[in-house]
């Protein structure tokens, strides 16, 4: 059983704690009014902001990292769905319905991605946790977990005057 | 071990929306012409031929070689339409354009244009099955009832208002089908091509020539308007399966006659 470090309750976590976590999710819109239709260009402003923002709290690397983590199912979805469009639109392939298909599922999935990041947003300006399904828990492993160096003293530089 | 089931669980999530969706498709493109029974297609077809050469540049070809031939070929593929509800009239015109196009109630214009470029009967046997497919698939009604309301459909085969027939008429010559429609007249001519004898690789070299011909597809000509994927459509013909102890009937024409005649 791995052990991890307790959680902040909201009350510990600071106002600018929580905007940067909060931040985390909705670099989606500022990457939407920048990026569209090339939906590489959130998932790299989201990786920039988690570089940024992981050391400052344990409760910010959380959020910052579900929110990158979970944008890149729906990245690579969107980056298919604009390849394939593309090799039917110049490469003269045919539009079936497994292409329809996909179309639909990744409209949906980008809905659903939309609606649980805006819900982790709020939770986060709240200073809560929320944990979306998968990306939760290895989003929490990484913020939180007790790694095996974490409580050995690191070799002090600075000594007292002997 | 939690994480493992999560993951498996959006992965089945994902699969299964995407199998929902490509299995029961959200755009159900079904077709609306069973609204329009047969015999009111037939007559919308025969107020259409009446006013035809009137609204169009067209000329009608015949008693020569070449309206001889189209004669022989569409008989030949007529016959094995057993279950065809439609009295076809198939019309030869002077056009150069490599061209052939439907219009309601099984009428079907064959251009003179594209006779002088097939190399053979079988050719031009191709595109007149390609054709027959969007009449007995009823694309051409479904197309004008897309563009121009049932209402208006019924007004002009109860009223025959001649203005109304020349849109439609510009229409039929002008528009295309779209990719599913084509798709599906594709099918259709390579199964009658084999009832038929006549070989439906056919219809692959002349898709070929015509592509060498114009570098892409000529964009007026009706079968490739919508450009389905040529190299599909070229690949689905040449993969058609024969059976083994299919043999083709060449046609007794002289295509060198029937060309000089137009």
């Amino acid at each position: 059983m791995s052990k991890h470090h307790s959680l902040p309750q909201p009350d510990e976590v600071s106002i600018e704690e929580r905007e940067d976590a909060m931040g985390g999710y909705l670099m989606m819109f500022a990457a939407i009014a920048a990026g569209l239709p090339l939906p590489i260009i959130n998932l790299i402003a989201a990786v920039i902001y988690y570089y940024i923002n992981r050391k400052k709290s344990r409760f910010v690397h959380f959020h910052s990292a579900q929110s990158v983590l979970s944008q890149l199912p729906t990245s690579i979805m969107n980056a298919v769905l604009v390849f394939w469009t593309l090799r039917i639109l110049f490469y003269d392939y045919e539009y079936g319905n497994t292409y329809w298909g996909y179309l639909v599922t990744v409209i949906l999935a980008n809905l659903f991605y939309f609606g649980f990041s805006i819900w982790a947003a709020i939770k986060a300006r709240r200073g809560q946790m929320y944990y979306f399904i998968f990306f939760g828990r290895i989003s929490y492993d990484i913020a939180f977990k007790i790694r095996e160096n974490e409580n050995n003293p690191v070799e002090a530089v600075n000594l007292p005057p002997k | 071990m939690k994480t493992i089931r999560d993951a498996l669980i959006l992965l089945a999530i994902f699969a299964g929306i995407w199998a929902l969706f490509t299995w029961v498709p959200l755009f159900d493109d079904d077709s609306l012409s069973v609204e329009v029974s047969i015999e009111q297609e037939e007559k919308l077809g025969e107020l259409i031929m009446d006013n035809f050469y009137s609204s169009s540049s067209y000329q009608r070809i015949k008693g020569n070689a070449a309206d001889s031939a189209i004669r022989i070929i569409s008989t030949r593929l007529k016959e094995q339409l057993d279950l065809s509800e439609f009295d076809y009239n198939i019309i030869l015109v002077k056009d150069e354009t490599i061209n052939a196009f439907t219009l309601p109630g099984g009428n079907i214009v064959v251009l003179s244009g594209l006779v002088d470029f097939a190399e053979n009967p079988e050719e031009v046997a191709a595109v007149i099955a390609h054709e027959m497919g969007h009449v007995e698939k009823r694309h051409v009604i479904d197309r004008l009832i897309k563009e121009f309301g049932i209402a208006i459909l019924f007004s002009v085969v109860s009223g025959g208002d001649a203005i109304l027939i020349q849109d439609l008429i510009q229409s039929l010559i002008s528009q295309g089908f779209n990719r599913k429609q084509e798709a599906e007249a594709d099918d259709f001519a390579l199964q009658l091509l084999e009832k038929s004898s006549v070989s439906p690789r056919a219809l692959a070299t002349f898709f070929r020539r015509l592509n060498k011909k114009y570098g892409t597809f000529d964009d007026k000509m009706e079968i490739f308007l919508s450009h389905p994927a040529k190299n599909s459509r070229i690949k689905k013909s040449l993969q058609y399966e024969l059976p083994e102890d299919f043999q083709t009937i060449e046609f007794d024409l002289d295509w060198d006659r029937v060309k000089e005649s137009l």
